[in-house]
């Protein structure tokens, strides 16, 4: 067989490349991205398998009304962490997904080893108010959920009255809390992600919240059960684990996630670049063995199911799902075409696709070919982090180079006219509420004064405008001693020739812009699936679902488990 | 006192620092600048707080260096460490040799160690720093001062007025200096006056609450009671 990126005289094409930038880093693609084996739900259920975590120590302090706490340690090779969670009894009225909400049904910290009493004083007073509290450097992580009231009483009342709950039911909400944030990282006095980052668990991105949030399924499985025994006594059902499975944790993502990938740009730039090189790994593949034709074809299969139970009230996305749903059946049928020794399958099956199917598609072909290929593909995951801090300004660049830079990789905004109200109708901007992120509208509200610098291909064709005054030789040293205010853009354009990927290829001011994109693309990396946006702005994902719990972990799928299964 | 994560000291830099009216470029090497002298446990956000108060929105030229040869100054005031700071390290590549720059009525020379710092690995120059009494040398990323540094960080903190910063390429340490360490991991002690004048900045960032962003600006209702 064939290496990787090898030259293949007898192949259409010569060498796989990764997929270029101006088509990878569009929006439409971006918000059309879906979970893969390199998301960061399923590195951390294959490490917890992989290194035998397991829960340790659980303490459940919680009453008759639902309220009180709960613990959960679980313990790897070198390091314990514990979830803590608060249940309260919240008023309906107040059950608000949105950052300017002050009370949650459940509140939880990631404690850093085994807490005291002491601590767990400390932190049931702190903890419930969120961002009113303070945590400290023994916590990783601070989150908040809220009960999907329908479900939650279909499941305590089924069970109370020793029946299960409804499958159907079960599977159309998809989970009975949702997180409403889960911030990580030093927020709120928590530590630093630098602290903990040398720790093998924390080497991918976002494991400490991954592992709160699976964390917090076990909590609400447990609590369900609770108030049900509560209300229905000894003759109150237990619910049968293959239903408690499928049970995933759902969260509800506005707008705070979207500036996340704008002002990550070498983080984001790994995270695509990790992504684009696992697929030309398959593509690069000559022949494809029977039993990997199998898992793919298995998945494709799963995933059909899995899409069968998307649903969306958003008319954009009802569409995209149709369409992916017709353009999956399309790709069955091609399978069921091609002979599985073809050789090049891969990279044929790739082309295919981009001339037959709709983006959507395309994306989830792209995550589906990875999939039987773990000892190709996983190493990658320890690329995906990026280091912290800011890139220094190569001020000894000449402007003219400078010029260049722009002119290749910011072609598609240099085209847009900037002077029009449609291509800057948007500002970015954090409310005084509870510094909610929001996004409005520059020309009819006070809003331009408050700007976030969220529009780097907007200020970057500004740079490109102010440059045209200086001679072609004048440093960038010079030019930002006269116009600081071009700094940012200067950063940017000069990661952007290293860093391919760090940069969306599409205008996130215009009129037209559809935020939940940016929010999809963040949330499919993190694992989740059946994006379903609330308005343009906000969206419900699911996470976890079908995944064992730590109970079970060590002897059940700890990774395609993300794909329902058939029967 | 009050402690902050590293992350949140440089939210909360990097927001006052707009808040006072630098533009976002410079703001994030105010970032920059914070995180070095946290690792180090310096503390450098009295001296921010002290810049911000002095520039306070005023248009950041009165605080740009005018260059004539080696000697930095300010044609009507004194001079920004952000600004400095930054015009250094964008010349990382073009000082060469034994340069030697003298910057006039420098405001809060503490915050212009990060960038000496970063000028010394970017330009693989050891690169030294004195002001008043006090010495800094900086030999890629190793430091040897002549205080330790929490006397290092009084000294800087009893000093509030502008002052004349010398900056020239040193060769070897001498022997009277003592060693630096960094730690990565630091977190930020500061005094909750400080920590209030940087939230007033900061606060300065954040759009007034109007009946129409909270009902429009998020995309969402006020209640999922669902």
């Amino acid at each position: 067989m064939a290496n990787r990126n090898e030259p293949r005289p007898d192949h259409p094409c010569d060498v796989v490349q990764r997929r270029p930038a101006d088509v990878v880093m569009r929006l439409e693609r971006l918000g059309s991205l879906h979970q893969s084996r390199l998301s960061f739900m399923r590195i951390l259920t294959r490490r917890l398998q992989n290194d035998n975590w397991t829960i340790t120590h659980k303490t459940f302090c919680i009453d008759e009304t639902g309220v009180g706490y709960a613990t959960y340690s679980i313990a790897g090779p070198h390091n314990t962490y514990t979830l803590v969670a608060f249940a309260h009894d919240l008023p309906p009225e107040q059950r608000s997904d949105r950052v300017i909400a002050t009370a949650w049904d459940a509140t939880f910290t990631l404690y850093d080893g085994i807490p005291s009493e002491a601590d767990i004083s400390r932190l049931a007073a702190n903890v419930p108010f969120q961002e009113a509290g303070r945590i400290s450097s023994t916590e990783l992580t601070l989150a908040r959920a809220n009960r999907s009231v329908r479900l939650w009483e279909h499941v305590v009342t089924a069970l109370a009255m020793g029946k299960q709950p409804d499958k159907q039911q079960i599977e159309s909400v998809g989970y009975l809390m949702r997180t409403t944030a889960v911030y990580g990282s030093g927020k709120f006095g928590a530590t630093d992600r630098q602290a903990v980052a040398d720790r093998p668990e924390f080497s991918v991105p976002f494991q400490a919240e991954m592992l709160t949030v699976y964390l917090i399924r076990t909590f609400v499985r447990d609590l369900v059960q609770h108030m049900a025994t509560v209300q229905g006594g000894p003759t109150t059902a237990q619910l049968e684990p293959d239903l408690a499975r499928r049970l995933g944790i759902g969260n509800s993502t506005g707008l705070g996630m979207a500036p996340f990938l704008v002002n990550h740009p070498q983080l984001f730039n790994n995270w695509i670049t990790v992504r684009e090189e696992a697929l030309v790994r398959v593509r690069s593949l000559e022949s494809v063995s029977l039993p990997d034709w199998e898992v793919f074809k298995d998945l494709l299969a799963r995933t059909r199911l899995s899409v069968d139970t998307w649903h969306s009230a958003h008319p954009l996305q009802t569409e995209k799902i149709q369409q992916l749903t017709v353009d999956l059946a399309s790709l069955d049928t091609h399978l069921r075409q091609v002979e599985p020794h073809t050789q090049w399958l891969w990279d044929r099956l790739y082309e295919w696709s981009v001339s037959v199917l709709g983006v959507e598609a395309q994306e989830c072909l792209v995550s589906l070919m990875m999939e039987p290929y773990a000892d190709l593909i996983d190493d990658l995951d320890g690329c995906m982090s990026a280091p912290d801090g800011t890139l220094p300004i190569n001020g000894s660049m000449p402007v003219n180079q400078l010029r260049q830079l722009i002119e290749e990789h910011y072609p598609w905004a240099l085209k847009l006219d900037w002077d029009t109200r449609e291509q800057c109708a948007r500002a970015w901007y954090v409310s005084e509420e509870k510094l909610e992120p929001r996004l409005g509208e520059r020309f009819e509200e006070p809003i331009e004064a408050f700007e976030q610098p969220l529009a780097p291909a907007r200020d970057v064709c500004r740079l490109h405008a102010a440059l045209v005054s200086f001679d072609a030789e004048t440093v960038c040293a010079e030019f930002l001693l006269r116009h600081p205010e071009h700094r940012h853009a200067v950063r940017r354009a000069q990661l952007i020739n290293q860093a391919p990927y760090a940069e969306i290829r599409d205008n996130t001011i215009s009129a037209s812009l559809v935020p939940f994109d940016m929010l999809r693309c963040k949330l499919a990396f993190f694992g989740a699936t059946h994006f379903d946006p609330r308005s343009d702005r906000w969206l419900r994902i699911c996470l976890y679902a079908n995944a064992p719990y730590p109970d079970e972990i060590s002897s059940r799928d700890a990774d395609t488990w993300i794909y329902p299964p058939l029967h | 006192m009050v402690d902050l994560s590293a992350n949140e000291a440089a939210s909360l830099t990097k927001l006052a620092a707009r808040g006072a009216g630098y533009p976002w470029g410079l703001c994030e090497e105010a970032v920059v600048a914070a995180r070095w002298l946290c690792s180090c446990e310096l503390s450098g956000s009295q001296a921010l707080v002290l810049l911000c108060q002095q520039v306070d929105r005023q248009p950041l030229s009165r605080f740009t260096p005018h260059m004539d040869g080696a000697i930095w100054t300010s044609a009507d005031s004194s001079l920004c460490p952000l600004i400095c700071g930054s015009a250094l390290c964008d010349r990382a590549t073009l000082l060469t040799g034994l340069f030697h720059i003298v910057i006039k009525n420098l405001i809060s020379p503490i915050l212009l160690l990060p960038f000496v710092s970063q000028l010394s690995v970017q330009s693989g120059l050891p690169v030294q720093i004195a002001w008043n009494e006090l010495v800094l040398m900086v030999d890629a990323e190793r430091m040897y001062a002549n205080r330790d540094v929490k006397e290092f960080d009084q000294s800087c903190s009893l000093n509030v007025v502008p002052t004349t910063v010398e900056l020239s390429v040193h060769i070897a340490p001498s022997a009277s200096l003592v060693e630096w360490s960094m730690n990565i991991d630091s977190r930020q002690t500061l005094s909750p006056a400080c920590l209030q004048e940087l939230q007033k900045l900061a606060q300065r960032t954040y759009a007034p609450n109007t009946e129409q962003s909270r009902l429009q600006g998020a995309g969402a209702g006020n209640s999922d009671n669902e």
